[in-house]
């Protein structure tokens, strides 16, 4: 049921951003449809216990080829419906923790050489793992991209 | 005379393209789609376009069946802020010149009336846009409460960026205070609510500030090998970042969080 709440969330989130960058009114529903699909794998998949940065790449590269493919049928560019479903999974906790430890270790002036270390550890530790997440998140959407882009040129470039 | 009139065409298709270019430039979209857009157009019209593609300009050759150039000018972009209506609207326009070589004149109507498309209506985009913020609160396990508070920061600070933004303020200085307004309301809850756990609130509050177009961009940017405008974008992606960081760590540093 949490799942389900979950990816309801992300749709809502995408629709957000989708309305944010102004996306045509016909592309809202692929878009919710997309972000609901991409936090459902994602948090899906976290309840096996999987690395948060594996599972990210994998709802990210499901968002990357459903807006791929979508995009088709309701003929508009695949990046504009896979930007605003893939924000959703944007990992805004880590980048939070990892700022608020950068904060916390300018101003150690109290604490002592365990408890910097300490601090120190795990702002780098979510310092790491929101860099990592940002970067599988946009290999993931590049995937068809990076898979189908060759093809197209060659054919502009025959034509 | 002919001559004469297929010569101001070709001015006029050039014109159109550069005018085009600078529209996707502008509106978010990555540099291989804009390349992909004017070679298409070009095409249609029997021409070739060599286009140099810069985050503040275009400079775009027309070459004719002979290889000849034909038209050379440049046109600088202005940064006008993300809008997919505009970059969904002349795809689709180009792939429809290239089934039906376009009259020039309708090509125009068509630009002018994507310019000028109506937005969503301001109260529903700050909706929106606050009801994403406390979704992404859920997403980070937020209570019931962390998202209530989530929804009021993100929707003040939407304002104060939005209205920032009408007075044409630096766009880096807009995100600072819509990233301090965002957090100094979370923060404010925070304070009065100590037993409330609103970390989330605080955290999530900010997101709908994320330059994800410019990054994600740059990405494929890279990856096209478009690398200088990938760095340009990855460094325009940073600054907003650094410039949210920024605005939070005010806020962190008036409540002592």
């Amino acid at each position: 049921m949490l799942l389900i709440l979950k990816a309801l969330a992300g749709g809502v989130a995408a629709i957000g951003y989708a309305i944010l960058f102004n996306t045509q009114s016909s592309s809202l529903v692929t878009i919710f449809f997309i972000g609901i699909t991409g936090i459902f794998i994602k948090a899906g998949l976290m309840l096996f216990g999987i690395n948060v940065i594996i599972t990210s790449f994998f709802g990210a590269t499901s968002v990357g080829f459903l807006s791929y493919y979508l995009a088709r049928y309701i003929k508009r560019p695949p990046l504009t419906i896979a930007i605003p479903s893939i924000i959703p999974m944007v990992p805004g906790i880590f980048l939070y923790r990892m700022m608020i430890g950068f904060v916390k270790l300018a101003d150690s002036r109290e604490i002592t050489e365990h408890e910097f270390i300490k601090l120190l550890s795990h702002t780098y530790s979510n310092g790491i793992k929101a860099i990592f997440i940002l970067c599988v998140l946009a290999i993931g959407i590049s995937f068809p991209y990076l898979l189908f882009r060759k093809s197209s040129l060659h054919y502009i470039h025959k034509k | 005379m002919k001559m004469a009139e297929k010569e101001n065409e070709i001015q006029d298709i050039g014109m159109i393209l550069l005018r085009i270019g600078s529209m996707l430039q502008s509106s978010g979209a990555c540099t291989a789609r804009i390349r992909i857009i004017l070679e298409r157009i070009a095409r249609a019209y029997d021409m070739n376009a060599n286009a140099l593609i810069t985050h503040r300009a275009i400079i775009l050759t027309l070459l004719n069946q002979q290889e000849e150039p034909v038209f050379n000018s440049v046109k600088r972009t202005a940064s006008v802020g993300v809008n997919f209506k505009i970059v969904s609207g002349i795809s689709l326009m180009s792939l429809n010149i290239k089934n039906s070589k376009w009259q020039l004149v309708n090509i125009i109507k068509e630009l002018d009336k994507l310019e000028n498309a109506p937005h969503y209506h301001r109260f529903i985009v700050m909706n929106a846009v606050s009801l994403a913020g406390a979704g992404f609160c859920f997403l980070a396990e937020g209570s019931l409460f962390s998202m209530s508070v989530c929804f009021i920061a993100t929707f003040l600070g939407l304002f104060v960026k939005q209205e920032t933004t009408r007075i044409h303020l630096n766009p880096y200085l807009c995100v600072f205070l819509g990233a301090f307004t965002a957090t100094f309301i979370a923060g404010a809850f925070r304070c009065f609510f100590p037993e409330a756990d609103l970390e989330h609130a605080f955290a999530t509050s900010v997101l709908f500030l994320i330059p994800g177009v410019p990054l994600i961009n740059s990405f494929i940017d890279f990856i096209d090998g478009n690398l200088l405008n990938g760095i340009i974008r990855l460094i325009n992606g940073l600054g907003i970042s650094f410039m949210i960081a920024i605005g939070m760590i005010c806020s962190i540093v008036i409540f002592n969080l």
